[in-house]
């Protein structure tokens, strides 16, 4: 195997890599980049068993071959080496030496037949919408559990159905138990591989997500096989679909208030941002209490002093009187668009629900907190 | 690993099999029996017969040995088998947490997800907790083996969620059909077959001239041991407590030899009393060493003779 590559290209694809290399897996495997080369291009694979991302660049391939090599290692000397072409070139017992200007780098490497088998996308790909997806996953990952106990919440469910109005949607959910969040998009037909829902992973997603920074309109997705394959600009990705049922959430999503508390969000976020500084260092609870025309936000239990903002906010309902996790509450007021956000509340410990106006589809819901 | 190059383990294997062609196996194994028995190969076996990819290969109960997901399997690196293996003299619950999240994903292949516990009772009772959630609520298409020697070193609610398949030690000439098939060289094989209590993973990969050592030294113990002066069974314990990387094997030899012992002096009529203590304290010793606790006394109280229930309750357990 000897393959001439640009510096540039090799180190972007790469660092990359380097995110879905696993560190601390029982496999060494897992802590190796796979490379091929082929006719005129190299294809670069790293899998976790979670998510797998196989890039193809182009290449001078002088001799084909494949070999899996240290990903840190190579990515680190990689990044290091001067701007212009980089020879890579297999030796005895796999020895890689890498040679850029007047560098030379040794490193071992393995046999390819150790690296897990990537896996084989399906025959049919969709087209989906890159901006819309995009949005999705930003308006509902960071909602999403870390709890490994838990691994049904560590991901966003996500399913395809049709909405009250008879329309195709494409649906996405996170919770981690304190809050959820809810996005139904328009998409032209029914998106059948995302029919009966599933957990996707939130690492893999995070990755997709930032993939999606791309130009393009749109990109390819496929399922088959207990994964998820997304396609675009020379880049495979393949998540493997968390087991287990999500969670009813349909019951938590409480209905639209007839009388919402309407508040301002640009002087909601501030106004939270300076009580929660007061609040405690572990619960960031506040209160929220709202009669008439004037919502309050006050620190639970302020650590070092009082703290109290009054926003204008029109309110037709039964007084609100609600404390909850300020840090939570911040999240999903910035993950919101528009002007005015709309607040509904409900019996005292039922789920709250919040809202734009310009987006009723993108629903947050936030679990209060007693008062004591 | 196949089933058709497992040596004995009659029962375990054809109940294994039988599940396994039913296409109905359980969502969770407990394999107990001495260390060394073959419980992991036997595992081993049935993960190949789970995971193979040859479709007829539940119905035969059988890897085929020849797909992609059995030559993984031979080569240790299937992607959706799962060894947890102590790290030490324990397994503690961050191991056990791990291996549920990767339980927790689809497989990797399109598959199966097998897991295979080694020395199960080395959980500590956190970890086996977490596990035990494992087991009342197993994620699909997964099949746990957890292996150990004996069942009362696990939790009643744990085994109770097990199937459990007891493996016998060995036959003589079924060890050293093993040792031959692992490569041992005959007269070798021979040696050792004779040290390993029926069990070949216990002397495998030992030096048979050492193990031939371990074994008379346990014969010379035992004959002599009534009259050993105080001073001598110190010595004996503390070179024992010594070694501590030989004295699992060291144990097994004096076992071996009191089982002996018993086995000639059975037609007496007389129970050998002092002999059934000398066994009970070498399981004391060895629960005492898979706890990491202080060996030196359990082994000072095997060698004096000292070591009643009592005294342990006094000095060991919190
Ligand atoms: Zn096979």
């Amino acid at each position: 195997m000897r393959i001439r590559i640009p510096q540039k290209t090799f180190s972007d694809v790469l660092t990359r890599a380097q995110a879905i290399l696993d560190r601390k897996s029982p496999r060494p495997i897992l802590e190796h980049v796979l490379l091929e080369a082929f006719e005129g291009s190299v294809r670069v694979s790293t899998t976790d068993l979670r998510v797998s991302l196989t890039q193809r660049v182009g290449a001078e391939i002088d001799q084909p071959g494949s070999v899996a090599l240290p990903g840190r290692k190579l990515h680190e000397i990689i990044r290091e080496m001067p701007k212009g072409d980089v020879v890579l070139e297999m030796k005895e017992n796999r020895w890689v030496t890498l040679t850029a200007g007047k560098g030379e780098f040794h490193l071992p490497g393995s046999d390819p037949d150790e690296f897990p088998t990537m896996p084989s996308p399906p025959d049919r790909f969709l087209q989906l919408g890159t901006a819309s997806f995009r949005t999705m996953l930003e308006k509902t990952l960071f909602a999403s559990s870390n709890d490994e106990s838990r691994m049904y919440l560590c991901g966003v469910y996500i399913r395809s159905l049709q909405n009250d109005a008879g329309e195709p949607v494409l649906r996405m959910v996170a919770t981690d138990g304190h809050r959820l969040n809810l996005i139904d998009r328009p998409v032209d037909t029914e998106i059948d591989i995302f029919r009966d829902g599933m957990i996707l992973p939130k690492k893999g997603l995070s990755e997709l997500r930032s993939l999606l920074e791309t130009e393009d309109d749109q990109f390819d997705i496929a399922s088959g096989d207990g994964k998820v394959f997304t396609r675009f600009d020379g880049v495979d990705m393949a998540l493997t679909l968390i087991d287990g049922t999500f969670p009813n959430y349909e019951q938590v999503v409480p209905p639209v208030s007839p009388n919402p508390l309407v508040v301002p969000r640009e002087e909601f976020i501030q106004g939270l941002r300076r009580v929660s500084l007061l609040s405690d260092q572990d619960t960031h609870s506040v209160i929220l209490e709202a009669t008439g025309d004037e919502a309050i936000i006050t620190a639970m239990n302020p650590m070092f002093g009082d703290a109290r903002e009054v926003i204008e906010a029109p309110h037709d309902g039964e007084p609100i009187r609600i404390a909850f996790n300020a840090a939570y509450f911040l999240e999903a007021l910035k993950s919101l668009d528009g002007e005015k956000v709309l607040v509904s509340v409900g019996e005292s410990l039922a789920p709250c629900l919040v809202q734009s106006e310009a987006d009723p589809r993108y629903l947050c819901v936030v679990m209060p907190m007693r008062i004591d | 690993m196949s089933f058709s190059s497992i040596v004995g383990h009659e029962r375990p294997v054809r109940v294994l099999r039988r599940a396994l062609a039913s296409g109905r196996v359980p969502h969770a194994y407990l394999f107990w029996g001495p260390d060394g028995v073959g419980k992991e190969r036997v595992a081993g076996a049935a993960a190949g017969a789970l995971l193979c990819t040859d479709p007829g290969a539940l119905e035969r109960a059988e890897g085929c040995g020849a797909c992609p997901a059995c030559r993984k399997l031979d080569a240790g690196d299937h992607p959706d088998l799962h060894r947890l293996v102590p790290d030490g003299a324990s397994i503690p619950v961050d191991a056990v947490r791990r291996l549920q999240e990767a339980l927790a994903y689809r497989s990797f292949e399109r598959g199966r997800k097998v897991a295979i516990i080694r020395d199960g009772f080395r959980m500590t009772r956190e970890a086996a907790n977490a596990l035990l959630k494992t087991l009342e609520e197993p994620p699909g298409g997964t099949h746990i083996f957890l292996l150990a020697r004996h069942r009362s070193q696990l939790l009643p609610t744990l085994v109770s969620r097990c199937q459990s398949l007891r493996f016998d030690p060995l036959a003589h000439d079924q060890v050293l059909a093993v040792l031959r098939d692992l490569g041992a060289p005959p007269e070798q094989a021979a040696a050792l077959a004779g040290a390993s209590g029926g069990c070949p993973g216990v002397v495998w990969g030992e030096d048979p001239g050492v193990v031939l050592d371990r074994v008379q030294e346990a014969e010379d113990l035992v004959a002599r041991w009534d009259d050993l002066a105080a001073a001598e069974r110190f010595e004996w314990a503390g070179r024992w407590a010594g070694s501590r990387d030989d004295l699992a094997h060291r144990l097994d030899c004096l076992e071996h030899a009191l089982q002996r012992r018993m086995r000639r002096t059975a037609g007496t009529g007389r129970p050998d009393e002092r002999t059934l203590d000398r066994l009970d304290a070498i399981t004391r010793v060895r629960r005492w060493l898979d706890r990491n606790v202080n060996v030196q006394l359990a082994l000072d109280a095997l060698f004096l003779d000292a070591a009643g229930r009592e005294w342990e309750d006094l000095t060991c357990d919190p």
